[in-house]
């Protein structure tokens, strides 16, 4: 045994300390109310009749992400309040760091066709699809100091969003197309992530000890 | 550095498993066992296992309840526990300090 021994254990103690931080727990309720903002905003947009494309869609969408993300920061500060514990934490600071870079880029290109810049206007089903790469790969870097299954829903988005870029892009179906991109968005952003939230309500809490 | 303080190192806490569900219990008021499972990546037997050590040490309690008509098992660092944990840490952080000193 050496001192090299000592300090390595006593990183892993300190990362394990950080790890098990109130975020953690945070997690299935922040995604099932994600997902049902998600729904809720998609239902909201297809029933108002509200349209895509320019910068009506990524407006929207753009508002409903910013209304989940303080609802979800809400939720995440009133389970540490309950259990005294501190909010804005190490380990947090950590985990919006790592997804800040990938959440940025797609604020941003919502910005750019918020604007309606000549010449970069997309459709709105790529824009979907494009958010739900930069947000798989913001999960993916999340899953690093979070539960494993996040590193796998970040996959799971990436790879959705990838498929559904090239269905747009070589119309390889006639119903995925940009008319349909407020329900795109209720599928990716509402439903997988009220299913995500409800998997882990069912799995992670009440459960026997052998 | 003093070959003693490795000596005086806990047993029950100084096992990689035992180490890593007191570090994570030791930042928590309390886990439930699918959390402490999900958080170490430990399976279900092992981490029973390595459980039942710390709680015959006194380290960790478990308490079992039910929760929304499931059943709950939680697990709690006990004040020996936290205080055995603290001293390993301490002594770990000691053995550093003897080793730079002796640099």
């Amino acid at each position: 045994m050496s001192a090299n021994w000592a300090e390595e254990n006593l990183n892993t103690i300190r990362a394990l300390m950080e790890r098990a931080s109130i975020y953690r727990r945070a997690l299935a309720p922040v995604s099932i109310i994600t997902g049902i903002l998600g729904i809720l905003g998609a239902g909201a947009a297809e029933f108002t009749g509200l349209g895509v494309g320019g910068s009506s869609f990524s407006g929207y969408w753009i508002s409903v992400a910013f209304v989940t993300t303080i609802v979800g920061l809400m939720v995440m500060r009133a389970q540490a309040a309950r259990a005294g514990e501190q909010f804005w934490s190490p380990p947090t600071r950590r985990v919006a760091q790592a997804m800040l870079p990938l959440l940025l880029a797609g604020f941003l290109m919502g910005i750019l066709e918020l604007l309606d810049v000549s010449g970069i206007h997309s459709d709105s089903t790529r824009l979907t699809a494009l958010w739900m790469i930069l947000y798989g790969g913001a999960l993916h870097a999340a899953g690093f100091f979070m539960r494993r299954g996040l590193k796998l829903f970040g996959w799971i988005y990436l790879l959705l969003g990838i498929a559904c870029l090239f269905l747009n892009e070589f119309e390889l179906m006639s119903w995925f197309n940009e008319s349909r991109a407020h329900l795109l968005m209720g599928w990716a952003f509402g439903l997988n992530h009220l299913a995500y939230g409800l998997y882990l309500r069912m799995t992670s809490e009440p459960r026997e000890m052998e | 550095m003093n070959p003693d303080s490795f000596q005086q190192l806990d047993k029950v806490i100084h096992e990689k498993s035992r180490m890593a569900i007191m570090s994570t219990l030791a930042s928590s008021a309390e886990l439930s066992f699918t959390e402490l499972r999900d958080t170490l990546g430990m399976t279900d037997g092992n981490l029973t296992t390595h459980i039942r050590t710390l709680q015959k040490a006194g380290y960790v309690s478990v308490s079992k309840r039910f929760s929304e008509n499931r059943p709950l098992t939680t697990c709690t660092l006990t004040d020996e526990g936290r205080e055995a944990f603290g001293g390993y840490v301490d002594l770990l952080e000691e053995i550093i300090e003897q080793a730079r000193g002796s640099k």
